[in-house]
């Protein structure tokens, strides 16, 4: 319906407006990001050509609007055809309609003369073809933008009266325009016309769209700043200048901007401050005042330390801004104090008591008390240091830092911001006078807080770090509370991707059954109600090593290679990825060629012999034949350098130097027969046949290995 | 003389904008309840398909906010102004900013904003989308479209408007201390209240008979149980209350860790779901 009698004949601007009551800025960002690309599909779908960069998308937390330049008057003709009989069949000798072409065109609807002779596969047929004209593009729009509506997706959804539609939040207009007209219809009740609104407290509520053409600037004189990449701008130019003006430098640590440009119709920035006495907190806590919650931008001084002032964005009338930061102030005045209330009690308690305080804290009821954790997360150090070497030095802070590690957990700082869990621990040892390498590894064992997040910078937080994560498993497993979907209770998939995250930053080559063992016997000698059935650290060691085989094949490693790696036995975390990598390198190279043939050789005549047969050690006086002895003489000297090879890590050269093998396999398989009559003969043989594949496995299952694509998907 | 108003006159002002709209206006309940969602004029209320209006003040038990009458913002006690409107009405949003200029904010100098805040209250079986009204960066009150209480889905959809009235009574008269606000004349909110915290915190954190509320738990479970058995959800949800209060005590007092809390929450939801069906079947039956 069109409420002129203009038809639109003419390109003109489009803008659809959804006004909403305000969206959350993670649902705003999310349509900023998808309706281009939906908008763009919904034309497409509708035969109305759009380019690729004509649609622009704007979002503010009251609206997304949707605009096209020079959108076109007509929708593109449709052609849609059928295949019939074939040609020769349907033409006599003249050229002719015949029975089977007039019966055809009768079926689908169209005159014979609109039959068209094209070629399919190589042979030419008779198609019906319908030709439809294309509609005026404003008859289309309502249909159109009521697809475009229906289409945004949210990952959290509402319904605010009784029609069926569900929004991120209720939708309240819809203005909708093609030049000067005004295109009206109505969606789940909600009419369409030409009203939009301005900024809910600084202009007059109805803004009339005269043409689509002067959104922008009408929305502007509304005091509504449509497009979010100025937003950015303007709030970005703001902050840099604000904070040059105080001579200091704006920090954003947890990405509020991202957040605050939606949050806002009408940026400017201001500036606030708090009281000096207030920085005797630390820097994390002032920072986190300001930044969760309120999110400001706290201000440094040239030494990168907080200093009493901060930035924040406003949505109201800097004209006012006087007031509105006197209000502001006073918000974060009251926020610090409460969080300094805290500190200071904690500080009373003390970290000594706190340590004391956690045999009352339950850490699980099955897994015991906080005090229980930190005694394993000592036992698991120790065991971790006799793996890996540790220094005398780095084992006493880790030590330390273990009885620690747990005490803010009953603090109050934590209780009121969770997200300083380990800082302010080590805060509070480093007030108390613990050594700084001590209070380093406190606040580091908590990390990485997310897959690909900061890893811990020293060896005691690296260290403690693993065995927190190793007794998270441990613990989880022992009592069958596994990850299930989306749900992860306790992390465990983080922790398993951060032990091997930090096992391969600080090159860590442990054993991580065995470490795991540890952790269990730690729990079981607690007395913890914890399962005893056998195999639980080797279903842990799995899970961690699925998470790692998983996180590597999203980086694009075929999985067939992890599952090589994999096939080795390997249980160092470390090796299993070193390995991995060098077989991913390595495959493409001709030397894998003559790895994976000497090992298929070997391989096949091993299993055609049956388990049983040469599993007893080589006998060299068995052997008859030259190329026997110089494949048993290769092997035996191959067999230390390989070694030495792996010892260092250096997979990559190891397979290389195995591959040189394949020469004397293929002399050894052409000319000696291997299932000789004479049984011991033959066994000797076997058992050699069999040694030289188990040398080449410890280097990766080469069948697996070879059965990656050649190239990895998406390259 | 003041400028401003006082605690008292902010609770006046609001019970006469939204009576104006209205509104029942309601007295507070008389258990113990950790928000005014739990007073039943709205958990119950907001469950059938009828049109209710109501508004009422309503005292905030949280036993483990307590601080000893030591911190200027943290209280265990502490008033919410409740507001629950079925069907949520189109201009909702509107009304409400209209009741923030009637207490005397001027929404054109100030920036008021509508900050995301999905509410979840897992006792109840309740959860809804909406969020927290900020005054010049102050967090002055919930505002959520129920989606779903007693884990039933509603229909027609309520909107429920929270109002922390020490909050706004701070930001209108300009107190850094909940303590030092006017309640009425030269009669301050610590006059009334402050004795309050220091004793109920003690209380709650130190003296509080855990094994006693223990067995009280288990008590009122039973209790609610038997009124449900004698189709009596209305008895039936004051013990949800009991159970729901106690709960919180015994968290105060430490005694419940991280995992039991969920088997708490879940026994507690699990009655209030139960009753929240009953009342909706009687309703139902009610209106045939």
């Amino acid at each position: 319906m069109i409420t002129k009698a203009d038809s639109g004949s003419q390109p003109g601007d489009f803008l659809f407006e959804i006004g909403t009551e305000e969206l959350p800025a993670a649902a705003a960002r999310s349509a900023a990001e998808q309706v281009p690309l939906l908008a763009g599909q919904v034309f497409a779908r509708n035969y109305i050509d759009v380019g690729p960069d004509a649609i622009s998308v704007w979002v503010t937390p009251r609206r997304i609007a949707i605009f096209i330049a020079e959108l076109a008057p007509m929708q593109q003709a449709q052609e849609k055809t059928e295949r019939g009989p074939v040609a020769s069949r349907a033409c006599d000798e003249d050229g002719k309609p015949t029975g089977a072409a007039e019966g055809f065109s009768r079926a689908k609807g169209v005159a014979v003369s609109d039959l068209e002779v094209r070629e399919h596969e190589g042979q030419k047929f008779v198609f019906a073809v319908h030709r439809r004209e294309g509609q005026r593009t404003i008859d289309l729009l309502p249909e159109i933008c009521r697809e475009i509506l229906m289409g945004i997706s949210f990952p959290k959804t509402m319904h605010w009266d009784g029609a069926d539609m569900r929004f991120s939040r209720p939708v309240r207009w819809l203005v909708t325009k093609y030049a000067s007209l005004t295109i009206e219809y109505e969606v789940a009740g909600i009419s369409s016309g030409d009203t939009s609104q301005g900024h809910r407290f600084l202009a007059d509520p109805d803004v009339v769209i005269e043409d689509a053409s002067s959104y922008r600037e009408l929305m502007a004189a509304a005091r509504v700043m449509v497009d979010q990449e100025e937003r950015r701008r303007v709030i970005l130019e703001g902050l840099a200048i604000e904070a040059g003006s105080e001579g200091a430098s704006y920090i954003d640590p947890a990405g509020e901007l991202e957040e605050v440009i939606y949050l806002v119709e009408n940026p400017s920035v201001q500036k606030g401050r708090f009281a000096e006495q207030h920085l005797r907190l630390p820097d994390r806590v002032l920072t986190t005042c300001m930044q969760s919650h309120q999110r400001y931008f706290p201000l440094t001084g040239e030494d990168g330390s907080i200093v009493d002032g901060f930035l924040y964005v406003i949505n109201g009338d800097p004209a006012y801004a006087e007031g509105i930061t006197e209000g502001n102030e006073r918000v974060l005045e009251g926020r610090i104090e409460d969080a300094e209330f805290s500190f200071d009690k904690d500080l009373d308690t003390g970290i000594e008591a706190m340590v004391e305080n956690l045999g009352k804290v339950v850490f699980h009821r099955r897994l015991g008390s906080l005090a229980g954790k930190s005694a394993r997360l000592i036992a698991l150090a120790e065991s971790f240091a006799g793996l890996t070497g540790l220094s005398e030095t780095d084992q006493k802070i880790t030590a330390a830092a273990a009885r620690l590690a747990k005490a803010d957990q009953v603090s109050i700082m934590v209780q009121e911001f969770p997200t300083l869990e380990g800082y302010i621990g080590s805060v509070y040892a480093n007030l108390e006078g613990f050594p700084s390498d001590v209070c380093n590894a406190v606040e580091e064992h908590f990390l990485p807080l997310f897959a690909g997040g900061a890893l811990p910078e020293t060896v005691p937080g690296a260290v403690l770090s693993i065995c927190d994560k190793i007794d998270n498993l441990t613990g989880a497993f022992g009592i069958n509370e596994l990850p299930t979907g989306s749900r992860d209770p306790y992390g465990l998939r983080r922790a398993a991707v951060g032990i091997a995250a930090i096992s391969n930053m600080f090159a860590f080559d442990f054993d991580l059954v065995d470490l795991l063992s540890t952790g269990h016997r730690a729990y079981r000698e607690q007395k913890a109600d914890i399962s005893r059935e056998p195999g639980l650290e080797q279903a842990a060691f799995e899970f961690v090593c699925d998470r790692i085989q998983q996180q590597m094949v999203e980086k694009g490693m075929p999985v067939e290679i992890m599952e090589g790696a994999r096939a080795t036995g390997l249980k160092s975390p470390l090796r299993l990825m070193a390995l991995a990598d060098a077989l991913e390198d390595f495959r493409h190279t001709k030397d894998f060629d003559d790895l994976h043939t000497a090992y298929f050789r070997c391989s096949k005549i091993v299993a055609k012999a049956g388990e049983a047969a040469g599993t007893e050690s080589v006998d060299a006086s068995f052997f008859e034949e030259a190329t026997e002895k110089e494949l048993y003489g290769q092997l035996v000297s191959l067999e230390p350098r390989i070694q030495e090879l792996v010892g260092s890590l250096d997979y990559r050269s190891a397979l290389a130097k195995a591959a040189a093998i394949r020469a004397a396999v293929d002399l050894f398989f052409d000319e000696v027969m291997i299932m000789a009559d004479d049984e011991k003969i033959r066994n000797n043989r076997l058992a050699l046949v069999r040694r030289t594949a188990s040398m080449l496995l410890t280097l990766g299952d080469p069948m697996r290995v070879a059965a990656a694509p050649k190239t990895a998907p998406g390259s | 003389m003041t400028d401003f108003p006082t605690f008292q006159e902010i609770i006046l002002a609001l019970q006469a904008f939204w009576g104006a709209q209205g509104c029942v206006i309601m007295q507070p309940y008389h258990t113990e309840v950790g928000a005014g969602t739990f007073n039943p004029s709205t958990f119950l209320r907001c469950l059938d398909d009828k049109p209710w209006r109501v508004a009422y003040v309503e005292p905030s038990i949280r036993p483990s906010d307590g601080r000893y009458g030591e911190n200027p913002y943290r209280l265990s006690h502490y008033f919410q102004f409740q507001v629950l409107l079925k069907p949520a009405p189109e201009n909702v949003q509107d009304l409400y900013l209209q009741s923030l200029a009637h207490l005397g904010v001027d929404l054109a100098t100030h920036d008021v904003r509508f900050v995301e805040d999905d509410w979840e209250g897992p006792t109840l079986g309740a959860w809804g989308l909406g969020w927290e009204v900020w005054i010049d960066g102050m967090e002055a009150t919930q505002f959520t479209y129920f989606q779903q209480v007693g884990g039933i889905d509603l229909q027609p959809v309520p909107v429920e408007i929270t109002y922390g009235l020490e909050r706004i009574a701070m930001y209108l008269q300009k107190k850094s201390s909940v303590y030092d606000l006017v309640w009425s004349g030269d009669i301050t909110y610590g006059d009334v209240y402050q004795k309050n915290e220091v004793q109920f915190s003690r209380y709650n954190f130190e003296i509080a008979d855990t094994a006693m509320l223990l067995s009280h738990f288990t008590d009122y479970e039973q209790e609610c149980e038997r009124c449900l058995a004698g189709d009596l959800p209305i008895p039936g949800y004051d013990y949800v209350l009991k159970c729901s209060h106690t709960f919180n005590l015994l968290d105060s007092r430490g005694v419940i860790s991280v995992t039991d809390r969920t088997g708490y929450i879940g026994r507690v939801r699990n009655l209030a779901r139960r009753c929240a069906e009953m009342y909706l079947r009687q309703q139902e039956k009610g209106s045939e």
